[in-house]
């Protein structure tokens, strides 16, 4: 990215970041100065204008200030998903019900009295019953002191009384604990999904499923960490099929992902031990895992960043060659990680002496995300290819049978035309198309519907917006209908600075008598092209030693070497 | 001593294949794994296995071989010598006749020798033997 010149001063005692570009909170910076608390990865947050402060971003303390610097500010792309398969892919959960169910300690039960039961200590709960109190199940004494443990409940009476498995001494003292159910081999089950998600082009190839579920037991801090990485590289190939029948998609290299968890643990019912499973939840984050592994120790060459593009920066090839050299009549492909779906071209300049001689244009049609292994033909009469990608101008009509409701408010009527009904003082809900919108590039998407407001024409509104997956509203253009029946468009021009998923269009209706009608007739968005992947030079040489390795009067013998047919 | 250049590809830690064509003087070997000879005993058909007419009394009954070339590269750059060095620790590495032809060799790591020449160019040489043994046949 580009460095920000920046200057970092004290704020309150805090670390105070001041430059000419504007992030948002929850954006990642990375710093670079003489002060070595303020560099590397900073999560960005109160931010007042051109300023904000510095957290780190493990522990989310900010950062205390040391002494005021100058600083080089790079705005992080570390939401772009893609991850090193031969790397740790790192997830960290936390729970609260292991190993103290937290919401129970909160109810601050505690031993009301306590006797001696043939052995057994028999403790009666202050208050809040206990919900499984019954035989078999364990309950936990947290605090300072011997007694501070886990102990099943040997013979369950009801909510407030129970024996447990401590030997009854009358000398024991409870005061310092509180009761708290224990949850009996509680794991945080983890299911890795990875393939590729519904809509990629080659979905049905390597279709997503789950293909592991793991089983972790949080620590004494109640987290887990744990890296799925080397359950993903099961989803590779470690192989080189030049005739994979994906090419250019080269789908033995990538794969996407993403993870959904539950909790369980032990419960009994009617007397016995079950294990009980929470609900699963499905987390938002979607990964891309790609063969691949960064060296360590490597300023030059160890972010994955690097190999991400922007519309403001290019992509850099996955070749370690500045300048590879090609043999003509030799196959050669060079490799290029392409994030979004649509068509993307080769533009290659064929030079000699330095003069270019003829340009090819080498479309590839919509390959999907992935690892792309672009191919490039070789001819005799060049010393040197100059290759680089572009996208395809984006110009697209959505099918509008492929939009559906989110939000709050009136329902769309869906289908190949979607229409609403909206009363007064109400609004529609939003009507959306997911989009793989690419970061910093320029849209214009463009709404053309049918609109009949009675009533009062200027409380009749409809809004053109790009959300988030969460419905967080990023931009939008709002258009208002006048009276009667008419058709419109509304046209938002959006430039995608952050992560964007959605389009939406909603219809409002102000506190006037009367409805608001609106049926989308076609729903489109257009941008311009733009290269991906930077330009990279191939020197092409010829093969020029007599004995060339495949010709037609060789004939190749069983030990791969060709024998000269007489 | 054959002149035949290799067009070697190898799998490069990005996830990108790279290609590079050896040009210089390859010198092709057959590496002898193991080999077996056992001795003829002769005492159940004495005297006939004794005398001119007898056969030898050690024999060979098989060999294990693999081919092996010592790769040659001349006059590369600096870049050039770094790209081609993660030959050496790359997993897949190939020999490509042609994009639906390929064979899969293991390099021998201990072979790897750069060397400086002058103008910041640099000699690569290593050895590649073939995964499948030479065909032969066995007692």
């Amino acid at each position: 990215m580009t460095p920000i010149d920046a200057e970092i001063n004290d704020f309150a005692g805090f670390a105070y970041v001041t430059m000419d570009t504007t992030v948002i909170d929850g954006q990642y910076v990375y710093i670079e100065s003489n002060i070595e608390s303020y560099n590397g990865f900073k999560l960005v947050g109160n931010v007042s204008g051109n300023s904000f402060k510095i957290y780190d971003r493990l522990t989310g303390f900010s950062i205390p200030s040391v002494q005021s610097v100058y600083a080089t500010v790079y705005i992080s792309e570390l939401d772009h998903g893609w991850q090193s398969v031969q790397l740790p892919i790192v997830y960290e959960m936390e729970s609260d019900l292991y190993p103290v169910d937290l919401a129970d300690l909160a109810l601050g039960r505690e031993v009301g009295a306590f006797s001696n039961d043939n052995g057994y200590t028999r403790i009666a709960t202050s208050v809040a019953s206990l919900i499984n109190w019954e035989t078999l199940n364990y309950i936990q004494l947290v605090g300072d002191g011997p007694l501070a443990g886990i102990y099943q409940i040997v013979t369950g009476f009801d909510s407030a009384h129970v024996n447990i498995d401590l030997a009854y001494d009358a000398s024991y003292d409870f005061s310092p604990y509180n009761i708290v159910e224990y949850k009996s081999n509680y794991a945080i089950n983890v299911n890795i999904i990875s393939g590729l998600m519904s809509g990629h082009r080659w979905d049905d190839r390597k279709p997503s499923r789950t293909i592991s579920t793991i089983k972790l037991t949080p620590d004494s801090n109640g987290r887990v960490k744990f890296s799925i990485a080397e359950i993903l590289k099961g989803d590779m190939k470690l192989r080189n099929n030049t005739l994979l029948d994906t090419l250019p998609n080269n789908l033995d290299f990538y794969t996407q992902f993403y993870i959904s968890y539950f909790e369980s643990y032990d419960e009994v019912v009617d007397g016995e031990i079950v294990v009980h499973e929470g609900d699963t939840t499905t987390d938002s984050f979607i990964g891309h895992a790609v063969n691949s592994m960064m060296p360590f120790k490597s300023l030059y060459q160890s972010f994955m960043s690097d190999y991400i593009y922007t519309s403001e920066l290019s992509a850099r090839w996955l070749t370690l060659q500045d300048v590879p050299i090609a043999v003509v009549g030799y196959y050669f492909d060079l490799s290029f990680l392409l994030q979004e779906t649509g068509d993307v071209s080769l533009t290659i300049n064929k030079q000699l002496n330095g003069v270019v001689i003829e340009t090819e244009l080498v479309p590839i049609s919509n390959p999907g995300p992935g690892v792309i292994r672009a191919p490039i033909e070789i001819n005799s009469g060049f010393d040197k290819y100059c290759v680089r990608v572009s996208t395809g101008d984006v110009d697209e009509s959505f099918a509008m049978d492929s939009f559906g409701n989110t939000g709050s408010g009136t329902d769309w009527t869906l289908g190949s035309s979607p229409s609403v009904v909206v009363n007064p003082s109400t609004s529609s809900k939003i009507l959306y198309v997911t989009y793989p919108f690419l970061q910093s590039k320029e849209y214009i998407i463009t709404a053309y519907y049918d609109h009949n407001t009675t009533g009062f024409a200027f409380t009749s509104q409809t809004r053109v917006g790009v959300y988030t997956s969460a419905n967080v509203l990023l931009g939008s253009n709002t258009e208002i209908s006048p009276s009667g029946t008419g058709s419109g468009t509304n046209v938002l021009n959006y430039t995608a600075l952050t992560v964007s998923d959605r389009i939406g269009i909603t219809a409002f209706r102000g506190p006037t008598i009367g409805t608001f009608t609106v049926t989308i007739t076609s729903v489109t968005i257009q941008a311009v092209g733009s290269d991906i992947i930077e330009e990279i030079c191939i020197n092409i040489i010829t093969d020029a030693c007599e004995n060339t390795m495949i010709q037609d009067n060789l004939r190749l013998t069983e030990d791969g070497i060709f024998r000269e047919l007489e | 001593m054959r002149v035949d250049p290799i067009y070697i590809t190898w799998l490069n830690y990005l996830g990108g294949f790279e290609y590079f064509l050896f040009k210089a003087e390859k010198e092709y070997q057959v590496d002898i794994i193991e080999s077996g000879v056992s001795k003829q005993n002769v005492l159940p058909d004495w005297p006939m296995s004794w005398g001119q007419t007898a056969d030898t009394i050690d024999r060979k009954t098989y060999t294990k071989a693999k081919n092996k070339i010592l790769v040659r590269s001349q006059h590369l750059t600096a870049n050039q010598r770094d790209a081609l060095k993660y030959i050496k620790v790359s997993p897949v590495v190939q020999i490509m006749y042609s994009r639906s032809d390929r064979r899969t060799v293991l390099v021998d790591t201990d072979s790897f020798r750069v060397y400086d020449e002058a103008d910041d160019l640099y000699t690569m040489s290593f050895t590649i033997t073939y995964t499948d043994d030479i065909p032969a046949q066995r007692l």
